[in-house]
């Protein structure tokens, strides 16, 4: 169906409103109807898809506005020091700037692919390059992060971490 | 190169695989990689790009098993050699609208294995193959990844792969498939098989990808989630669903030609006789009229047409393609001419009525 006003994009936008107690129905194209809701002679409508509602509400709100802004993100301001992106931005376009984004966002990244995902601990293959790097210095890092997830009582995430431990454990042995 | 053979640019998978190739058309991999110590292609200048692109080439070209048969400048191809690279699955659609320099699409010359550089993420590596071949494919471009991952991957011993967007994070791993499921459209079963793929967290796509509607009884199904698996295990069940989607599909055939014979050979010759005939045809009806005519060709109901020519005219009737053939832009009525022109010559070659 061709949108009604301009006659020529697809309409992708299908309204039905009560005016004056009648039921007026539109069908128009993603830029007819931003401009008539601009002009106000369509009710306000969420013309562009809003990624703040989809990805969006993965997104948590408290490690943006939270009391206690996490180390990093307190060093940073908010700010990925490599790429200049901010947890705003990044929120709303659900898109990283540049790889050091991960690490500046790390808490909020978790929650995020946790929520994507189902699961934030990688379990697949590495890097040729990282395959010599001693494996030691990963379970460190791991238990550290076992530690902190029993800490908030995240159990499922430490369940995750102790089997990430237990498989480079073994691949070691 | 001129546009025609752009048009015909090699593709593994048309001459159909081993496995499953009745209803599974095509197996791909997709790999998503970054290098560390640069932004994302999207914040990155055109003089980064190039430099990433630089290296990413370099590196290819001392690795032995990927004979590389063209590198394009996506900036340096017109329109419809772009919109014939999507066509061909070789690039997304997303990526033959971007503009700037260091993007890069990289093809070699079996048409197994081809690399989009500085898409949305710096480095993705696809590989082809025909029929149900996830492994293999796997496989391939598993070497791919390895030859070049001495430009020292954005990696993080937490998530895995670092990528523009976090719903590739992790493998960075999509396996996807191709398959021709008339029966079961037929049978009205598509809702469910939707729902059933999503319910273990594979997605159901059109043709060609992301937002497209499906043509043709074709569907593309992957794996959505690519965090928390192994890559094996990922592919196992993308390879899992598709088998046992091959067996219901067949079933389906069976029993609807046991139910009413007459009227599903009726439907098959008749669209025999609007592809082999008409003089005009649009791609949607076109699309529909061979898709019953692989299933009566594979039935024995219709003349055989070879797998490997029906895959090369799904491709060869799309509107890139045509005008690429012509060798000059078209309006759209006389690519539906052409069309229906392409479709009369070549299956008139299988003609044994």
């Amino acid at each position: 169906m061709l949108c009604e006003r301009c006659h020529s994009r697809e309409a992708q936008v299908h309204i039905k409103h009560m005016q004056n107690g009648a039921v007026v129905e539109f069908h128009l194209c993603h830029k007819c109807a931003h401009e008539m809701s601009q002009q106000g002679s369509l009710p306000k409508v969420p013309v562009e898809f809003p990624f703040e509602n989809f990805l969006g509400n993965l997104f948590p709100a408290k490690v943006q506005k939270q009391a206690e802004p996490s180390r990093k993100e307190q060093m940073f301001n908010g700010f990925c020091p490599a790429c200049g992106l901010n947890y705003e931005e990044f929120a709303r376009t659900g898109k990283f700037g540049c790889p050091q984004c991960y690490e500046t966002f790390r808490d909020a990244v978790r929650h995020l692919l946790r929520g994507i995902h189902g699961n934030e601990i990688h379990r697949g293959t590495r890097p040729h390059g990282m395959a010599s790097k001693q494996p030691e210095e990963d379970i460190g890092t791991l238990k550290v992060l076992l530690r902190e997830a029993i800490e908030k009582e995240e159990y499922e995430r430490a369940a995750v971490l102790r089997d990430r431990i237990r498989l480079l454990e073994e691949r070691r042995a | 190169m001129k546009s025609a053979d752009f048009a015909s640019l090699p593709l593994a998978w048309l001459s159909g695989g081993s496995q499953q190739s009745d209803i599974v058309l095509s197996s791909r991999i997709r790999l998503a990689r970054n290098l560390s110590g640069y932004p994302f292609p999207a914040r990155c200048d055109d003089k980064k790009r190039e430099e990433i692109a630089g290296k990413i080439l370099e590196r290819l070209s001392e690795t032995p098993f990927v004979s590389v048969l063209g590198t394009w400048q996506m900036d340096g191809l017109d329109e419809l050699r772009r919109n014939v690279l999507v066509e061909r699955h070789l690039i997304s659609p997303d990526f033959s609208r971007q503009t700037g320099r260091g993007k890069v699409v990289v093809v070699d010359d079996q048409g197994i294995v081809s690399l989009m550089i500085n898409e949305e993420d710096h480095l993705r590596i696809q590989v082809f193959l025909g029929g149900l071949d996830l492994f293999e494919c796997w496989r391939i471009a598993g070497q791919v990844d390895e030859a070049l991952d001495v430009l020292n991957y954005a990696y993080d011993e937490e998530f895995g792969y670092l990528t523009a967007c976090p719903t590739n994070t992790g493998t960075a791993l999509r396996a996807s498939v191709m398959v021709h499921i008339p029966g079961l459209e037929i049978q009205r079963k598509l809702g469910k098989i939707i729902r059933e793929c999503n319910r273990v967290g594979l997605t159901v796509r059109g043709m060609y990808g992301e937002g497209s509607e499906s043509v043709g009884s074709l569907f593309q199904i992957s794996n959505q989630v690519t965090l928390g698996q192994r890559e094996e295990e990922l592919i196992e069940k993308v390879s899992g669903v598709i088998t046992s989607l091959v067996q219901q599909e067949r079933a389906a055939r069976l029993k609807i030609w046991e139910n009413d014979t007459s009227k599903l050979e009726d439907k098959m010759w008749r669209a025999w006789g609007i592809a082999r005939y008409a003089r005009s045809i649009e791609s949607r009806e076109a699309m529909q009229m061979l898709s019953w005519i692989r299933m009566g060709s594979q039935m024995g109901i219709l003349p055989q047409v070879p797998p490997g020519e029906w895959n090369r005219l799904i491709l060869d009737i799309q509107q890139a393609h045509l005008q690429c053939f012509e060798g000059r832009r078209l309006a759209e009525q006389e690519i539906d001419v052409a069309r229906a022109s392409l479709l009369r010559k070549r299956l008139a070659n299988w003609n044994n009525e």
